[in-house]
């Protein structure tokens, strides 16, 4: 018979933090330098001069969330740089920015002593460095986080606050018909793109505002329906031939381009993808895949943001929404703008990060939020076991 | 052309015949010998293609299998076999399986169709391949040709299925090549072969749809009436297309339909060898033949030249001696040497001249006795018609006598007008034989034969429209370019006189006398013709014989006179003539005469009487 | 990381397959990842750490020895293991951790006291990083909120704070550099100055508190005036010596995550691993050694745990369950007794700060 030894978890531990290193404690470590890598290169940090691509943009409004006292809620940023919980201590554009905590920030110093950050990092690349915990944060896309957390990197996700529409162009005149921009939103399968493209980093969206903001997206559906979308196809009769442009550069909107043309094909209907770069306007699309951020967990200010956008975009009359509207009043703008077929929401999905294991106290931003660089600290600091005293 | 120089070509050609024969012979049945080998050795080689696009197929079938047999691949089917199994974890494998494994087409398909992860097209997760779940064995169906739906479009690809069975449930493996330039490229094609594809996914010939490794074939509408053949029957196919004028430039194809599962036809592979390797051995035999042909053709003169004066040599003596002998030198013999026929010929043909000259010397004696005969009988017969009237009128005389002396006087002189009328014509008669018995040699010296014809025409112009008679309308067509003439003016005109007369007799009803006169390769022809009565052919054959005539008066010495002086002058003369239209003769008279000097007149054995009449 | 085991043992069969269930639990529970755990004496493949157990047996019982390949560094560890115990008899009392939460807010809180001036009123006291709180209760109701703000001269991510009752109407409070009064005269009044030096009494000694940061610096004051300087640390643990003498004895939270063991000598007695940044004395009638609660390891984005260790002979043993938290323990400070200890800790799922209040009871 086999003896069960009694194994105290000291012991096993002893061998395993052996292994493991030694793990701090509950409260949170001082010191260290946060390592961060992203893709986009950011040539200046100033807020007033504009970034080259929305992914620029993206990377600077959190830096300068850093640097600056803190974000209003239209997305400026108040004070002077280095008035916020970092300061600049070395800039190298495009490809390098160190931030040194403040001792004296009025919201208390960071843990982290300096926040490193390098720019222009390749996806690839950004994933082997989590994985051999060589840098300690890199946003990942969305529909890489399974496959980067199946490959043992630390993942946490936000809420999904990213939104993935089509918008119809305005002045193009194939969209002209509303019906065939019914059938573009009822032909796509939304549960697709979410499962095998999203890896279930996502939601499906048939609204402007995610449930969690607004409560009400369960009224707008998301399912799909083929055999509707081909009938009413059949009902408008004649050829329809569209594009649906998408950004170059990214493969995410690509394979969602390229599936929604996989649906409007089964459906009957031509809808191409049409790579897009950047600043390259020659050969405008019928419509494009837009990608909208919500810039504050409160639906009222992320509609009335979208709205901005959308609007003149897409060509849609005013959507008038109130100042402290209601749920019902951003409902009706929300509906008002759903039922014109313009911009077809397609999914919800989150801002993912990753992390090394050392990272601590890390929780994913809200929306609007910044990186939390200023509460997240470093585990398994070298300790100075040289201070000894005798009592 | 010369006996040599026929026997020369005679040979010459046969010779050449033979040769040329021989070589077109023998090119035809190495040009067919190549042929053959070229399409065993092509056959062979298209063999060697279809068997390595075969073992193609096999190695498609066997990766799409190693897939399957992958223990990721068996994990991916366990966990897709549970219950609430989430396939999207796998919707990106299929790109990584078949990079590794180098497939073109790979996609893994769940139980009930739907694809979990496309290589090719990565967006169509989900759909369903319906054609998959049907009831076949995967397994013994091997590799197939079938049409896959791409992001970029249609594509036609070499396909394997393979299956994953766990539980009930089921995992496809779909994988496969496309059928392109890189396929084409990947075959191993042997030296001087090159494949084509024609990928059959539209409904009407498109030339863009023919690649070769490169890519689309250039003026691939070259290709289109035998694809188009392909598309109507699907069957191998042989044929060749030319780029160009020069042969070497031909290849010829061996068309190979490619189909599908359901027998559709999905491309063709076109397997062509060019044929200037062979066009190339052709033209050397080609020019081999012709060489030889060449030589032969040289070999062949030369040794036909040496035969054929070998040979024609005592032949050519043997003309030598047969042109003297027709010359008149009844003496010339030629040389009997050898035994064979020309030596028999020889001794034959001298038999024959002495023979010929005996019987010419005979016939010639009978002539003259002919001649003299007729002669005698011509003057009896003419000097009779004037003897009698002579003999009648003494006669008459002789009864006159005893008559007064008044009739007698009457008679007398009746009768001594009669007999010198009679005396007169017996004057004439001889005076014609003597003239025509002393026809003198013609003198020669340049003259213009157009002035002789004017000349002689003149005379008869008061004749041509004298009262109580038809004009005879002269017309002439004289060459003004006509060089002068080696003859004698007198003896030409006084022949022309004759044709004239024998005209004018010949238009008792008046018509047109038409003189002509031609230069032709060397000669003079005069033409006299006459719109009279016309001669029959008998008449034609007889008419330069001496005394004939078809008048009922004259001597008939005339137009003998006309050939005596053509003959005199190295010329020929000739008639023509129909009956009830007119008579044309033709006078050919060379411009350097080459005049035949009349044979001098052999000493005739005269009849010891001569009978001489003197004009009183 | 790879581990494999061997049982070299001569003693009875091991039971390796418990025992690979056990490490990988502990493994996760760390947050690290077993790649494969291999029986038997194969050579495990490579990867970033090696560990090869072998299950010995030396006179005193079964010893763990593990052999450890972290790069290139390599490294020997030895932890004895017993057996299942075989005496006859009754099993001694096992110490059990209670726990009663008294109060819950949504405002940060650092510390609670409460206090009974007589038997009709309890007054509550609630330190918040800015502002200190008095409840009064008679019976079941609120009667009085008095909320006093304080400034802060220092800004800290973490602050830490502490309250002491001289008695249930005095209330001193340590926050960051202030040390602040609270007295019911009757009203509540609280006087706050900066705390210079920012001392905290803990006991018989002065802990020396870094304003600008979440520790203490490592000096400790001792009775006698005489400061001895450890290294810093969050919490510590106090134990009188057990045989009487002047040596004390401290286990000290270490920023690095290790527990420091000083018996009187300027060296660690002994480093104590997985053990969280707050501890605190208790001495229980269960039990006779020196008993210290530990938080758990991890971060505050996690539930927490509360593990009572007996200290003996340079060894701390885990007694008894884990006694487990919703949320992070955010401060844990013992009773002037040690009979209890006070434990504040945020209650992730509501958000909520809860406070309660921790005993050790017998279990047999």
């Amino acid at each position: 018979m086999k003896q069960r030894l009694y194994l105290s978890a000291a012991a096993i531990s002893l061998l395993l933090l052996a292994v493991v290193g030694a793990r701090s404690a509950r409260r949170p470590a001082y010191g260290g330098t946060l390592r961060v890598e992203i893709s986009a290169a950011i040539n200046s940090l100033d807020p007033a001069v504009a970034a080259a691509s929305a992914s620029e943009a993206e990377a600077k409004a959190e830096i300068d969330g850093l640097i600056y006292e803190h974000r209003n809620p239209n997305g400026t940023f108040a004070g002077i740089s280095g008035s916020g919980p970092f300061h600049v201590a070395a800039w190298d554009p495009g490809k390098h920015v160190t931030l040194a905590a403040n001792d004296d920030y009025s919201g208390g110093r960071p843990f982290v002593d300096s926040v490193d950050i390098l720019m222009g990092r390749s996806l690839h690349d950004r994933l082997l460095d989590l994985e051999v915990n060589s840098t300690d944060f890199a946003e990942i896309p969305a529909e890489q986080a399974r496959q980067a957390a199946v490959g043992g990197v630390r993942i946490s996700a936000s809420q999904p606050d990213r939104l993935l529409a089509i918008v119809f162009l305005a002045g193009r005149p194939a969209a002209q018909d509303q019906r065939v921009r019914q059938v573009v939103s009822e032909c796509v399968d939304r549960s697709a793109i979410v499962d095998f493209i999203l890896q279930k980093e996502g939601v499906p969206a048939g609204s402007l505002l995610p449930q969690w903001s607004n409560g009400t997206a369960y009224l707008f559906p998301t399912a799909a329906d083929p055999v509707g979308a081909k009938a009413l196809l059949a009902q408008i009769g004649g050829f329809h031939s569209l594009t649906l442009g998408y950004d170059s550069g990214d493969s995410f909107e690509k394979s969602v381009a390229e599936r929604i043309a996989v649906d409007a094909r089964a459906a009957g209907l031509t809808f191409s993808a049409q790579p897009m770069s950047p600043g390259n306007s020659a050969g405008l699309p019928d419509a494009r895949l837009v990608r909208l951020s919500m810039i504050s967990p409160e639906p009222q200010a992320s509609l009335r943001n979208f709205l901005t956008t959308l609007v003149p975009m897409a060509g849609l009359d005013a959507v008038p929404l109130p100042a402290n509207a209601s749920i019902e009043q951003m409902y009706a703008a929300e509906r008002g703008v759903i039922d014109t077929y313009r911009v077809v929401p397609l999914v919800w999905y989150p801002h993912v990060f990753g992390l090394s294991t050392r990272v601590m106290d890390w929780r994913a931003p809200a929306a609007g939020e910044s990186w939390p660089f200023s509460d997240v600290w470093l585990d398994g600091l070298a300790s100075d076991l040289s201070e000894k005293a005798e009592p | 052309m010369t006996f040599r120089s026929k026997l020369f070509w005679i040979f010459t050609l046969a010779l050449v015949a033979s040769v040329a024969l021989i070589a077109a012979g023998v090119t035809i049945v190495t040009r067919q010998a190549f042929e053959q080998m070229y399409a065993q050795h092509t056959e062979a080689l298209v063999s060697q293609f279809q068997r390595e696009f075969d073992q193609r197929k096999q190695d498609v079938a066997h990766r799409v299998q190693m897939i399957t047999d992958e223990q990721t691949t068996i994990q991916m089917a366990i966990a897709l076999s549970r219950p609430q199994a989430d396939p999207s974890v796998y919707v990106n494998d299929a790109t990584g399986v078949s990079q590794s494994h180098q497939l073109d087409f790979l996609d893994f398909v769940g139980s009930d169709g739907a694809i979990i992860s496309s290589a090719e097209y990565p967006e169509r997760f989900g759909y369903k391949l319906d054609w998959l779940t049907q009831p076949v064995d995967w397994a013994s169906l091997g590799s197939f040709l079938m049409k896959i739906e791409t992001q970029n479009g249609p594509a036609i690809g070499l396909m394997g299925v393979s299956t994953v069975r766990v539980g009930d449930k089921n995992l496809y493996v779909v994988g496969g090549e496309r059928l392109g330039k890189n396929f084409l490229g990947s075959l191993v094609l042997p030296a001087g072969m090159r494949a084509l594809l024609y990928l059959n996914m539209d409904p009407n010939f498109q030339s863009i749809n023919l690649l070769d490794q490169n890519g689309p074939v250039a003026e691939g509408d070259r290709f289109a009436k035998f694809i188009n053949q392909e598309r109507d029957t699907p069957a191998p196919e042989i044929f060749k297309i030319a780029s160009g004028p020069d042969l070497a430039r031909t290849e010829e194809f061996h068309a190979l339909p490619l189909l599908g599962r359901r027998k559709e036809l999905l491309g063709v592979l076109l397997v062509g060898s060019s044929r200037q390797e062979m066009v190339t051995i052709e033209n050397r035999i080609r020019v081999l033949a012709e060489s030889v042909v060449a030589i032969g053709l040289l070999l062949s003169l030369l040794l036909s030249w040496w035969g054929a004066a070998r040979v024609t040599r005592p032949v050519r003596k043997l003309a030598v001696v047969a042109r003297e002998v027709s010359e008149g030198n009844w003496n010339a013999r030629v040389e009997e040497k050898g035994g064979g026929e020309i030596g028999q010929l020889a001794r034959a043909f001298n038999q024959m001249t002495g023979q010929l000259k005996e019987q010419r010397e005979h016939l010639v004696q009978a002539e003259r006795v002919a001649a003299w005969r007729e002669l005698a009988r011509r003057l009896a017969h003419e000097l009779k018609n004037p003897l009698f009237p002579l003999q009648t009128t003494v006669e008459n005389l002789q009864r006159a006598k005893t008559k007064s002396p008044e009739q007698f006087e009457e008679v007398f002189r009746e009768s001594t007008g009669i007999l010198l009328a009679e005396i007169e014509n017996l004057e004439k008669i001889i005076g014609r034989f003597s003239d025509f018995a002393k026809m003198p040699q013609p003198e020669l010296a340049p003259v213009n034969l157009n002035e002789i014809v004017r000349g002689a025409v003149k005379l008869f112009e008061a004749q041509f429209s004298a009262v109580g008679r038809p004009p005879i309308t002269p017309e002439f067509h004289l060459a003004e370019d006509l060089p002068l003439l080696q003859a004698d003016a007198a003896l030409l005109r006084r022949a022309l006189e004759n044709l004239i007369l024998n005209a004018m007799d010949a238009m008792p009803a008046g018509g047109v006398l038409m003189l002509r006169t031609t230069r032709e390769k060397g000669e003079i022809h005069l033409e006299v013709s006459d719109t009279g009565t016309g001669l029959t052919p008998e008449e034609c054959e007889r008419l330069f014989t001496p005394y004939y005539t078809t008048k009922h008066h004259g001597t008939g010495l005339g137009l003998a006179v006309v050939q005596s002086v053509v003959s005199d002058h190295g010329g020929r003369i000739s008639v023509e003539s129909e009956k009830g239209i007119g008579t044309s003769f033709h006078i050919y008279l060379p411009v350097k005469p080459g005049i035949r000097s009349a044979p001098a007149p052999a000493p005739v054995e005269t009849p010891r009487e001569i009978l001489t009449v003197q004009k009183v | 990381m790879i581990a494999s085991v061997t049982d070299v043992s001569s003693g009875a069969p091991i039971d390796l397959q418990w025992l690979r269930k056990s490490v990988e639990s502990e493994i996760t529970t760390e947050g690290g990842r077993l790649v494969q755990f291999a029986m038997g004496s194969a050579e495990p493949p490579s990867a970033d750490a090696q560990v090869r157990i072998a299950i010995s047996h030396n006179e005193h019982g079964y010893v763990l020895i593990a052999q450890i390949a972290l790069g290139d560094a390599k490294q020997i560890v030895v932890a004895p293991v017993a057996a299942a115990p075989v005496n006859a008899g009754p099993p001694p009392p096992t110490p059990v951790l209670q726990r009663k939460i008294v109060w819950e807010q949504t405002d940060p809180m650092l510390d609670f006291a409460e206090g009974s001036p007589d038997s009709n009123h309890t007054l509550w006291y609630i330190l918040g990083p800015d502002r200190l709180s008095a409840y009064e209760f008679s019976g079941a109701s609120q009667i009085l909120h008095v909320d006093e703000r304080f400034s802060r001269l220092y800004t800290s991510r973490d602050s830490r704070g502490r309250l002491a009752l001289t008695d249930p109407t005095h209330v001193t409070a340590w926050v960051a550099a202030v040390r602040c009064e609270g007295l019911w005269s009757p009203g509540f009044a609280v006087s706050c100055s900066p705390n210079i030096g920012q001392q905290w009494p803990m006991g018989t000694v002065n802990w020396a508190y870094d304003p600008t940061h979440n520790f203490f610096t490592g000096a400790v004051t001792l009775s006698a005036g005489i400061i001895t300087h450890y290294p810093p640390f969050y919490s510590a643990a106090f134990a009188p010596d057990a045989r009487g003498g002047n040596t004390s004895r401290w286990i000290l939270a270490g920023l690095n995550g290790q527990a420091l063991l000083f018996t009187g000598g300027a060296q660690p007695a002994a480093i104590f691993f997985d053990w969280g940044s707050d501890i605190a004395s208790l001495n229980s009638t269960c039990g006779s050694a020196w008993q210290v609660l530990v938080t758990g390891p991890g971060d505050w984005t996690e539930p927490d745990r509360i593990q009572l260790y007996q200290i003996a002979n340079r060894q701390a043993t885990a007694v008894g369950e884990p006694l487990q938290f919703p949320g992070p323990v955010l401060s844990l400070w013992p009773s002037t007794d040690s009979q209890t200890a006070r434990v504040v800790f945020r209650n992730l799922q509501t958000g909520l700060y809860e406070a309660a209040t921790l005993s050790v009871g017998c279990s047999n």
